[in-house]
C-alpha cells in the first residue's frame, strides 16, 4: 500500500521534473537535468527562485571570464565586485 | 556560521548549494579559492536579495508574457507547446513536493506538508470541512502578537495548531475546556444532576462538549454552504444535528431545539447551492437521481435556469458577505456574540432564505425530470411570479420578501426578454435549448405559402396537469386569442397580454428580413442597432424609473431636492479645488463639472457591471403594482416594437410587393370589376352557347380570355388561366349550370399569397361563377330581338292566308301569345336587372370600398389577412352563396334557367311556342317571384339584413306590376 503510494509519487515526480525540463529547454535556460533538480531542490527548501536564477547567471558569466581569462586576480576581483553588487540585471525568464 | 546547532534542514540546503556551485561553475575542488568565493556570492544572495516573495499572479502575467512574446514571434510551435507545458506543469499533481508550486501559494502548501505528515494520525475531516481552513483567519491575528518560532518541517506544529487555533472538538477524545464554575455556565451539569436524581432509570451518556462560540461558527458554516461538519452533519442529502454535542451552559433538549431549527436552513442553503453547482456545471459529487447535472454538458445551456442561479448566486453572495461580518465580528472579541444574537441579526436573511427555498421546490425541485425545457421555464417564470403575487397582498409584512422575488425574477425573465428581443428585432428566433413558449418548425421555409401559418408552435402548458399541447398552428394570432380561455392559467403569465404582439412582430420581422428590402434601409437598420438597447435594458430603465418615482412622492419630494443640493454644493467644492489647483478660477465651470459626476455616480450606482440593481432599497413593489409595472415598463416596449415591426411589413408589402395592386387584381377579373376585359371573355362564351356549338373546350377559353386580358393589363395575362372541372353530370340538368367548373385561377407571387391564399381564390371562384350566371342571363335577354318575333308572326300571318280556317282562328291567341311573351320578357328582365343591380353595386361595390379603407388601416399582416376573409365572407353571404340561404338561392337559380329557356324559345321561333309553355313559364316565374319577395320581405321585416332592402324593393315593385 505504502510502497504503490510511493511509486505513485515518484511517477508524478518524475513527469514534472520532465514537463519542468521541456519548459527549461523552451527558454533556453542551458539547464540539464542535474542542476533542474539541483534548482528544483533548493527553490523546495525556500531559496527565493529569482534570487537562484540571478545567482545561477552571475556563476555562468564568472566561469565564462575564468575560461576566457585564466589570471586569478582579475577573476577575483570580478567576483568580488559580483558578491557586491546589488543590482542584477533580470534578462532571464523568471521561475 | 558555526555548523553545531545546523539543522537537518540547514544541512540539506548547504549541500544543494554546494552541488549547484560545482555543476554551474564547474570547479569541483570545494577547497579552492574560487569555490569558496563563489558558495560565498550564492548565500550571501540568496540571503540578501531584494526579490519579493515569488507571487502567483506575477508568475502567470510572465507566463501570459512569454506566450504572448512567442507568438508575436510566430513561434506558433513553441508558444502552443509553452501554454501546454505551463498548464500541465501548474495542474501536475504533486502529493509531496508541493515545495515546488511555492509561488502558487506559500499558505497552502505549509498547511499541506503540515497535514501530509500527520496523515496517519487517522483524521476524521479532510482538508476541504474547512474546520481547519477557516480557522486560518485567527491563526494569522495571533500571529502578529505571538512571536511564532514555527518553521517547515518542525515536527510539534500540529500541537501548536491545536493549542494557539483551535481545540480539535471534532475527535472523540477532546479533553474538556477550562470554564467557569458559575452555576449559569454548569446549567447542563445541573440539570444532568437533577434527573439523575429523579429519574433511576437515568443513564448518562458520552458528551461531546463544544463552546458557544463553536457552535455559532458552525452554523455561520452551515449557512454559507460548508457540508461538512461536527455539529451538523449530511444524511442522504438531509442536515440533521449531532445527538451528543451539548453546551454547558443550556439543556440538551434546549440546544437541539435552537440547532434543529438552524439546520433546516441549513438544509435549504444545501439545496440551493447544490443547485447552483449542477447547473453551473460544477459538480463536487455525484448526483442523486432526479437531478439534471446529468443531461448537460452536450446539450445547449438552458439560460432560464442560469439566469436563475446567477440570481440566487448574487443572492448568495450578499447573504455571505453578512456572515462574514459576524464572522470577523466573531474573531474581533470586541463584543459578545451568542448564537441567539447572531440568529436575531439573521432573521431577515433566514426568512428570505425560506422564500426562496419553497420558490425553488415548487418551481425547480418538484418538476419531475424528462420534462421538456420550455415547461420548466415556463413553470419556473410562473412560479415567480405568482409567489410575487401571493407575497404582494399580504401587504407590508412582506415587503422584504416581494422585493427580493422580484429581483429573482427579473434576472430569471432575462433571457425569455433575450429570446423576444432577438426575436422580434432581428426576426432570428434563437432559443437552442427551447425553452421559449413558441419554437419555430424548422420544416417549413419562409418563403413558403403556408409561412405565415405554420412556422410556429405555441407551447401552452397547463398548470394543473403539467402536460404540455401541442397547439396545431396555434402561432397565428387568431388562434391564440381563441385558446384564451382554456388556457388562462397555462403560458408564461406575464407574456400572456402580449404574447400575440409578440408573434406578429417576430413573424412579420422574420418575413420582413427574407423579403429584399432597399439596401438603404437595410445598412441604415444596422447601424442603428449598435445604439439599440435591448429590450431588457429598456425594460429595466424603466424599472428603475418607476420605482424611482413612486420614491419621489410628494412629500419626499423637498428633501429629496435638499439633498442634491446639498451634494452638488459639495461636489462643486471639490470640483472648484481641483481647478483652483490648475490656476482655473471658473464657478460656472465648477457647478457644470460637479453636476456632470452628479449624474455620472448616479448612472453608476444603477449600472455598476451591468448588474440589475433592482434597487431593494425602494422595497416598494406592492400589490397591484407588479401587474401596472409590467404594463407600465414592459408591455409598451412590446407594443412599440410591434407597431413598428408590422408597419414596416405592411409598408413593404403594400410599397415593394404591391400587395394592393394584386387585391385590386382579384377583383378585377373574378368580380368583374373590369368591366369591358371581363365583358369581352364572356360574351365570347355566351355567343358560342347561342350558335348552339361547344364552348368547353379549354384552348378557346384560354385564347378568349388571352385575348381579352392582354389587350389591357399585358402583365396579367400571364398570371391568368381558366380551368375546367369535370362536374356530376346530375348536376348538369338544367342550362343554367352549364358554367359550372369553369375556373378563374390568377397565380399570386409570393409573399402576397400568404393573404391571398388558395382558399380565397376559391371564395372569389363561387361569386365569379355566380356573377357569369346573371350575366349570361342578363345577356341572353338583352340580345333577344323583338324583330325575331315580328318576322315569325308576319309567317304566320302569311301562312294564314292559305291556311286553313282554323288557323284564322288562332290567330287571336298567337298575338296574345306574342304579346304574352313580351311581358314575360319584361318581368323577366326587371328581375334579372334588378338581381345584377343588386349584387353589382349595392354588395360587390359598395363592399369593397370599406375593404379598401380597412386594408389601409390594417396594422399587421395578420389583421389584413383577416380583413381579406372577413371581406370575402361578407361577399360571400350577401350574394346568397351559403349553405343555409341556399333555397334563396335555388330560387334565383330557378329563375335563372327560365330566363334561359325562355330567350331558348324565343330564338326557335314562333311557330314552336305552346300556350302550355306560356302557361308553364309564367306560372314558374310568378311562384319563384312571389317566394322570393316574401322571403325578403321577411328578412327585410326583421331588419337583420339592410343590404337586401333594396333587391327586396325592386324585386317587390316588379311583382306588383304583374
Amino acid at each position: 500500500m505504502a510502497s504503490s503510494a510511493n511509486a505513485n509519487n515518484m511517477n508524478a515526480v518524475r513527469e514534472t521534473m520532465d514537463v519542468l525540463l521541456e519548459i527549461s529547454r523552451l527558454l533556453n535556460t542551458g539547464l540539464d537535468m542535474e542542476s533542474l533538480s539541483i534548482c528544483v531542490r533548493l527553490c523546495e527548501q525556500g531559496i527565493n527562485p529569482e534570487a537562484l536564477s540571478s545567482v545561477i547567471k552571475e556563476l555562468r558569466k564568472a566561469s565564462d571570464s575564468l575560461k576566457v581569462r585564466p589570471c586569478s586576480g582579475d577573476r577575483d576581483r570580478y567576483l568580488q565586485n559580483g558578491v557586491n553588487r546589488d543590482t542584477i540585471e533580470q534578462g532571464c525568464p523568471h521561475f | 556560521m558555526s555548523q553545531a546547532h545546523w539543522t537537518k534542514f540547514e544541512k540539506e540546503t548547504e549541500e544543494e548549494v554546494k552541488n549547484l556551485v560545482k555543476h554551474i561553475s564547474g570547479i569541483q575542488d570545494e577547497e579552492e579559492q574560487n569555490f569558496q568565493l563563489a558558495l560565498k556570492f550564492t548565500w550571501s544572495n540568496f540571503r540578501f536579495h531584494r526579490f519579493l516573495d515569488a507571487n502567483s499572479h506575477k508568475v502567470q502575467r510572465s507566463v501570459n508574457g512569454i506566450y504572448e512574446k512567442l507568438m508575436v514571434h510566430s513561434d506558433l510551435s513553441k508558444a502552443e507547446s509553452w501554454v501546454r507545458l505551463t498548464e500541465e506543469f501548474l495542474n501536475s499533481p504533486l502529493p509531496n513536493t508541493d515545495g515546488t508550486k511555492v509561488w502558487l501559494d506559500k499558505k497552502h502548501t505549509e498547511w499541506s506538508e503540515e497535514e501530509s505528515e500527520d496523515e496517519d494520525s487517522q483524521q476524521p475531516l479532510s482538508r476541504e470541512d474547512s474546520g481547519i481552513q477557516v480557522d486560518r483567519t485567527p491563526q494569522e491575528d495571533q500571529e502578529k502578537t505571538v512571536p511564532v518560532t514555527w518553521t517547515v518541517g518542525e515536527p510539534d506544529a500540529r500541537s501548536w495548531l491545536e493549542q494557539h487555533v483551535v481545540t480539535p472538538y471534532w475527535q472523540g477524545h477532546t479533553p474538556r475546556f477550562p470554564h467557569s464554575l458559575h452555576l449559569h455556565s454548569n446549567l447542563l451539569n445541573v440539570w444532568d444532576q437533577h434527573v439523575y436524581n429523579t429519574d433511576p432509570l437515568y443513564l448518562p451518556e458520552e458528551k461531546a462538549f463544544v463552546t458557544e462560540t463553536q457552535v455559532i461558527r458552525e452554523t455561520l458554516w452551515l449557512l454559507s454552504g460548508v457540508k461538512k461538519h461536527f455539529i451538523f452533519q449530511h444524511q442522504d442529502g438531509k442536515v440533521v444535528v449531532r445527538n451528543d454535542v451539548v453546551v454547558t451552559h443550556l439543556t440538551n433538549n434546549c440546544l437541539r431545539s435552537v440547532l434543529e431549527h438552524i439546520a433546516v436552513y441549513g438544509q435549504a442553503v444545501f439545496r440551493l447551492q447544490r443547485f447552483i453547482d449542477e447547473v453551473t456545471g460544477y459538480d463536487t459529487e455525484p448526483c442523486p437521481p432526479g437531478s439534471y447535472s446529468s443531461k448537460q454538458g452536450t446539450e445547449p445551456p438552458f439560460r432560464t435556469y442560469q439566469a436563475f442561479v446567477w440570481a440566487l448566486y448574487k443572492y448568495f453572495t450578499s447573504f455571505k458577505q453578512e456572515l462574514t461580518t459576524i464572522e470577523r465580528d466573531l474573531i474581533g472579541k470586541d463584543e459578545t456574540v451568542t448564537l441567539a444574537g447572531v440568529l436575531d441579526r439573521l432573521t431577515p436573511h433566514l426568512a428570505q432564505i425560506k422564500v426562496l427555498h419553497k420558490v425553488f421546490c415548487t418551481g425547480v425541485a418538484e418538476v419531475p425530470p424528462e420534462t421538456p425545457n420550455v415547461v420548466r421555464a415556463s413553470h419556473l417564470l410562473n412560479t415567480l411570479y405568482k409567489a410575487i403575487i401571493e407575497y404582494d397582498s399580504v401587504g407590508e409584512a412582506s415587503q422584504q420578501a416581494v422585493a427580493l422575488l422580484f429581483s429573482l425574477w427579473t434576472e430569471t425573465v432575462r433571457p425569455y426578454l433575450e429570446i423576444v428581443d432577438e426575436w422580434i428585432v432581428h426576426g432570428h428566433l434563437f432559443d437552442p435549448a427551447k425553452e421559449f413558449i413558441i419554437q419555430r418548425n424548422k420544416d417549413v421555409p419562409v418563403n413558403h405559402r403556408d409561412f405565415w401559418y405554420a412556422t410556429y408552435t405555441l407551447y401552452s402548458i397547463s398548470e394543473t396537469v403539467e402536460s404540455e399541447d401541442k397547439l396545431s398552428d396555434a402561432a397565428s394570432g387568431s388562434s391564440t386569442g381563441e385558446q384564451g380561455s382554456k388556457s388562462q392559467l397555462t403560458m408564461v403569465s406575464f407574456l400572456k397580454p402580449v404574447l400575440k404582439q409578440i408573434i406578429m412582430a417576430g413573424k412579420s420581422m422574420q418575413l420582413l428580413k427574407n423579403l429584399d428590402c432597399k439596401e438603404a434601409e437595410q445598412t441604415d437598420g444596422c447601424t442603428r442597432d449598435a445604439e439599440r438597447k435591448s429590450l431588457y435594458t429598456l425594460f429595466l430603465e424603466s424599472v428603475q424609473s418607476r420605482l424611482r418615482c413612486r420614491d419621489d412622492s410628494p412629500v419626499d419630494t423637498v428633501t429629496e431636492q435638499q439633498a442634491t443640493k446639498q451634494s452638488l454644493i459639495k461636489m462643486q467644492s471639490i470640483v472648484a479645488q481641483h481647478l483652483q489647483m490648475d490656476d482655473i478660477h471658473d464657478p460656472l465651470l465648477a457647478i457644470n463639472f460637479a453636476r456632470l459626476y452628479l449624474e455620472q455616480s448616479d448612472f453608476h450606482e444603477r449600472f455598476s457591471g451591468g448588474d440589475v440593481i433592482v434597487d431593494r432599497s425602494s422595497e416598494s413593489v406592492t400589490c397591484q403594482t407588479f401587474e401596472l409595472t409590467l404594463r407600465s415598463c414592459l408591455y409598451p416596449h412590446i407594443q412599440k416594437r410591434y407597431i413598428e415591426c408590422c408597419g414596416n411589413l405592411m409598408t413593404t408589402l403594400k410599397k415593394d410587393y404591391r400587395l394592393l395592386e394584386y387585391l385590386q387584381a382579384m377583383r378585377n377579373y373574378f368580380l368583374l370589376e373590369a368591366g369591358d376585359t371581363m365583358y369581352d371573355f364572356y360574351t365570347a362564351i355566351f355567343d358560342k352557347v347561342l350558335e348552339k356549338e361547344s364552348w368547353q373546350q379549354l384552348a378557346f377559353l384560354n385564347v378568349q380570355l388571352q385575348e381579352a386580358v392582354g389587350q389591357r393589363c399585358p402583365e396579367d395575362s400571364s398570371r391568368l388561366s381558366i380551368f375546367l372541372e369535370t362536374i356530376d353530370p346530375v348536376r348538369k340538368k338544367q342550362p343554367i349550370n352549364n358554367l359550372d367548373g369553369l375556373t378563374l385561377s390568377y397565380k399570386v407571387p409570393w409573399p402576397v399569397d400568404i393573404v391571398v391564399s388558395s382558399e380565397c381564390q376559391r371564395i372569389y371562384n363561387q361569386v365569379f361563377l355566380l356573377l357569369l350566371q346573371i350575366k349570361w342571363a342578363k345577356y341572353s335577354l338583352d340580345t333577344l330581338a323583338f324583330s325575331e318575333v315580328e318576322n315569325a308572326s308576319e309567317d304566320t300571318s302569311a301562312k294564314r292566308l292559305e291556311g286553313t280556317p282554323e288557323e284564322v282562328k288562332a290567330k287571336e291567341p298567337i298575338n296574345q301569345q306574342i304579346h304574352r311573351m313580351f311581358l314575360l320578357r319584361v318581368k323577366l328582365m326587371h328581375f334579372v336587372n334588378s338581381l345584377h343591380n343588386y349584387i353589382v353595386t349595392r354588395i360587390l361595390h359598395s363592399t369593397g370600398l370599406e375593404f379598401q379603407h380597412q386594408v389601409q388601416e390594417a396594422k399587421d399582416l395578420d389583421q389584413l389577412i383577416k380583413i381579406h376573409y372577413r371581406y370575402l365572407s361578407t361577399i360571400h353571404d350577401r350574394c346568397l352563396l351559403r349553405e343555409k340561404v341556399s333555397f334563396v338561392k335555388e330560387a334565383i337559380m330557378k329563375v335563372l334557367n327560365l330566363v334561359l329557356i325562355f330567350s331558348d324559345r324565343w330564338q326557335v321561333g314562333f311557330g314552336a311556342w305552346k300556350i302550355e309553355s306560356i302557361d308553364k313559364m309564367e306560372s314558374d316565374f310568378k311562384n319563384c317571384h312571389m317566394f322570393l319577395v316574401t322571403i325578403l320581405n321577411k328578412a327585410v321585416c326583421r331588419g337583420s339584413f339592410p343590404h337586401l332592402e333594396s333587391l327586396a324593393l325592386s324585386l317587390m315593385a316588379g311583382f306588383e306590376q304583374c
